[in-house]
């Protein structure tokens, strides 16, 4: 179970009417160092549309957005995930805890369901997709457009998909092939590290989805590949960040600590218990001619890493909403 | 005699933008790293422009091009830098050593084309 660290509390979107249940959720997140906003006009779109340090969405089977023409939570959930994909929601459901009766698109669109008579439930699943606790919004955004650019461009005619990001403090690797990128801003200093199986990816190059030559493919090839991925999306991630530094920022990476690799348990240890920041890429050939490749992209900051400051950097527009009357704090 | 010298680290690369400018009737030569580059340079001296990344092993593209300006005494060949760095002083740093361009990746051959053609003829 991950520790909140009350000096991060995360923002829930909050689509609840009844006055019991916000009651209920407004002491659950009090007592769990989270920050509700309950949506006052129901026209969610434009609050999803600014960009606000959102950590996730509660919402219940009844929520709507009447200006939108939705009528019911899960359409809601469908559309708020196709406009902020990386946002876990998390649906109050009446009669049943479970996803089961859902379509596939509203499966994939809800992150978890819970009753109100269960909020352990809803904890747990906070705990596993609330990755704001930790890790601003704002960055997670970042890292997922350039990534997932950054595949579009390598994987030719492929649709990139993307998991909810997680947070884990598991050192075991996914695969057998790993790439290790130092990464440093003002705000963080560690690693970038990219994990993935060689053969759907030896697949993907004799398929001719990649700018590798698709004659006599080898692992040289792929281990290229993952470090062109690597280098395409830490390189267009700086340049994202860029325009937040202060303008007399320059990398030094003068502090190093051992990094410790178990081949045999497939263990790597950065030397820090702080949570890895996780994305989860599955590319999929658009001619259904090769498998799937699934990627991980972890995030280790085990030098440094100040959130506060990259909050204090990036501008923050949910106090202008609330101001404006769009949003309620509870 | 290439026209052309690509340096880059990455095989995927170098083969994409190597077939984008042989497709354009260009010849090319290419590099796995500056040190490479370098020597290819000492070889080459009638290359017309060099398009380098920056970060690469053994040595980097911005100390490759000032070795080519300064222990070569090229000041002739263009150079275009194609890479995922956009930091200012980076970019700096280049154009001191007279680098003309600045391309970042992802590698949009169609949209370089026009100054790629111009460097060369030039």
């Amino acid at each position: 179970m991950i520790k909140f660290d009350k000096s991060l509390v995360s923002k829930l979107l909050v689509f609840e009417d009844d006055k019991d249940t916000q009651t209920a959720i407004k002491e659950f997140c009090e007592s769990n160092g989270l920050i509700p906003l309950r949506q006052q006009s129901y026209s969610a779109m434009k609050v999803l549309y600014s960009n606000i340090d959102l950590g996730g969405v509660l919402l219940c089977e009844a929520a709507h957005d009447s200006s939108e023409g939705i009528h019911n939570g899960f359409d809601l959930a469908v559309r708020i995930h196709r406009i902020r994909p990386e946002l876990p929601i998390f649906m109050r459901r009446e009669d049943r805890d479970d996803k089961e009766d859902l379509t596939e698109e509203q499966q994939a669109a809800i992150a978890g369901v819970y009753k109100l008579d269960n909020m352990d439930k809803l904890l747990g699943m906070i705990d596993q997709f609330l990755a704001d606790t930790e890790y601003p919004i704002s960055l997670i955004r970042r890292i997922e457009e350039v990534t997932t650019s950054s595949l579009e461009t390598t994987f030719k005619n492929c649709t990139v998909k993307l998991a909810l990001p997680y947070l884990v403090k598991d050192k075991l690797t996914y695969g057998d092939i790993v790439s290790l990128l130092p990464v440093q801003a003002p705000w963080f200093n560690g690693y970038m590290m990219f994990q993935s199986e060689e053969e759907p990816m030896i697949h993907m190059i004799e398929a001719g989805k990649t700018s590798v030559d698709s004659k006599d493919v080898d692992f040289r090839d792929v281990m290229g590949l993952l470090s062109e991925v690597s280098n395409m999306a830490w390189g267009g991630l700086k340049t994202r960040l860029l325009s937040l530094h202060p303008p007399d920022f320059e990398e030094r990476n003068l502090i190093a600590v051992p990094i410790t690799v178990n081949q045999y348990k497939e263990y790597i240890s950065f030397g820090t218990d702080r949570s890895q920041l996780c994305f989860e890429y599955t590319i999929y050939d658009n001619d259904h001619n090769v498998e799937p490749v699934k990627l991980f992209q972890k995030f280790i900051f085990n030098i440094k890493w100040t959130p506060e400051e990259y909050r204090a950097a990036d501008e923050n527009t949910v106090e202008e909403l609330v101001e404006s009357g769009e949003l309620e704090l509870f | 005699m290439a026209q052309i010298l690509v340096v880059d680290d990455s095989a995927a690369i170098r083969n994409e933008v190597e077939s984008f400018l042989k497709t354009n009737n260009f010849t090319v030569e290419t590099a796995v790293d500056g040190v490479d580059g370098l020597n290819k340079m000492k070889a080459g001296r009638d290359t017309k422009l060099v398009i380098s990344d920056v970060n690469m092993p053994n040595m980097d593209g911005l100390t490759m091009v000032e070795k080519i300006r300064g222990e070569l005494g090229n000041s002739g060949v263009h150079i275009i830098m194609l890479t995922t760095e956009n930091d200012p002083n980076m970019k700096n740093r280049g154009k001191a050593a007279g680098v003309k361009g600045w391309i970042v990746k992802p590698f949009n051959g169609a949209a370089a084309l026009g100054a790629i053609q111009k460097l060369v003829s030039g």
